[in-house]
C-alpha cells in the first residue's frame, strides 16, 4: 500500500480553522459595513465558533485527538441551540427578523446551517484513520499564521463587544455602542 | 459578560497554542460554563410558536 504523503485530518483542521475565520471576518464586516450590530444572541454564536477553533486549534497544535473532536462537537451543538433559538424566535411569518439578509438568509439562519456542517466535518475527521507511516506535516508558518489570526480576531471580539455591551450585558436589539454612548 | 467569554477564549487558545494544553482547557471549560449560564440568562422571551 502506498504511504500517504500528508496527513488529511490536520490538513482539514487547517481547512476547518481557515473557515471559522472566514465566517468571523464576514460577521465583522456585516457589523462594520451595514452597521449592524450584533445582538446577544448572534455573540453567543461568535462564541460558539470561536469554541469550534479551539478544538481545530488543539487539533493542529498537538495532533488529531477525541477531546478535540468532542470539543468542536459541544461547541457546534451550543451554537446550533443558539441559533435554532434564534430560528424560532423569527419562524413565525409576521414576526420579524433580526439584522439585514446576506443571499437570501439572515445570518442567524446561515449560523445554524453552519453548525450542522461543523458537526458532519466533525464525523468526517472522526471518520479518517491515523497515518501509520511517516508524513510530510503542515507548514509550521501556515499553522502559526492560522492560529495566531484565530486567536487575535478572538481577542478583538472581547474589545469590541466591551465597547458595544460595556461590562455587563447588551440590549436585546443594540443600535449604538454603549462606550460611544457614555 | 460575553466580552470576558471572549477574553478567556482568546486566553484558552493562547494558553493551548503555547503548548500548556491542561490550562488551556481549564480556562476554555470556565469559558463553556459561563457561556451556559449566560444563554440562560438570555433566553427569556416566550417563543411563540403553534402546533
Amino acid at each position: 500500500m502506498m504511504a500517504r504523503r500528508v496527513d488529511i485530518a490536520e490538513w482539514l483542521s487547517a481547512l476547518g480553522l481557515a473557515g471559522v475565520i472566514a465566517v468571523l471576518v464576514t460577521a465583522y464586516a456585516d457589523q462594520f459595513a451595514t452597521h449592524d450590530l450584533p445582538c446577544p444572541l448572534c455573540l453567543l454564536q461568535r462564541v460558539a465558533l470561536a469554541g469550534v477553533a479551539y478544538g481545530l486549534l488543539l487539533n493542529l497544535r498537538f495532533g488529531p485527538h477525541p477531546q478535540a473532536y468532542g470539543i468542536m462537537l459541544l461547541a457546534a451543538l451550543f451554537g446550533m441551540g443558539v441559533a435554532g433559538r434564534q430560528v424560532l424566535l423569527h419562524i413565525v411569518p409576521g414576526s420579524g427578523a433580526y439584522g439585514a439578509p446576506l443571499l437570501g438568509l439572515h445570518l442567524y439562519t446561515w449560523s445554524f446551517i453552519l453548525f450542522g456542517l461543523v458537526i458532519l466535518g466533525t464525523a468526517v475527521l472522526l471518520l479518517i484513520p491515523r497515518p501509520e507511516a511517516p508524513v510530510r506535516p503542515l507548514p509550521q508558518g501556515l499553522k502559526q499564521a492560522l492560529a495566531w489570526t484565530v486567536i487575535g480576531l478572538t481577542a478583538l471580539n472581547a474589545i469590541t463587544t466591551f465597547l458595544q455591551c460595556g461590562p455587563i450585558e447588551c440590549p436585546d436589539d443594540p443600535v449604538s455602542y454603549w462606550a460611544f454612548a457614555h | 459578560m460575553t466580552s470576558l467569554i471572549f477574553l478567556l477564549l482568546a486566553c484558552a487558545m493562547q494558553l493551548a497554542w503555547l503548548g500548556n494544553r491542561r490550562a488551556g482547557n481549564i480556562v476554555f471549560a470556565v469559558a463553556a460554563a459561563l457561556s451556559a449560564a449566560w444563554l440562560n440568562h438570555h433566553i427569556t422571551d416566550p417563543l411563540k410558536l403553534a402546533f
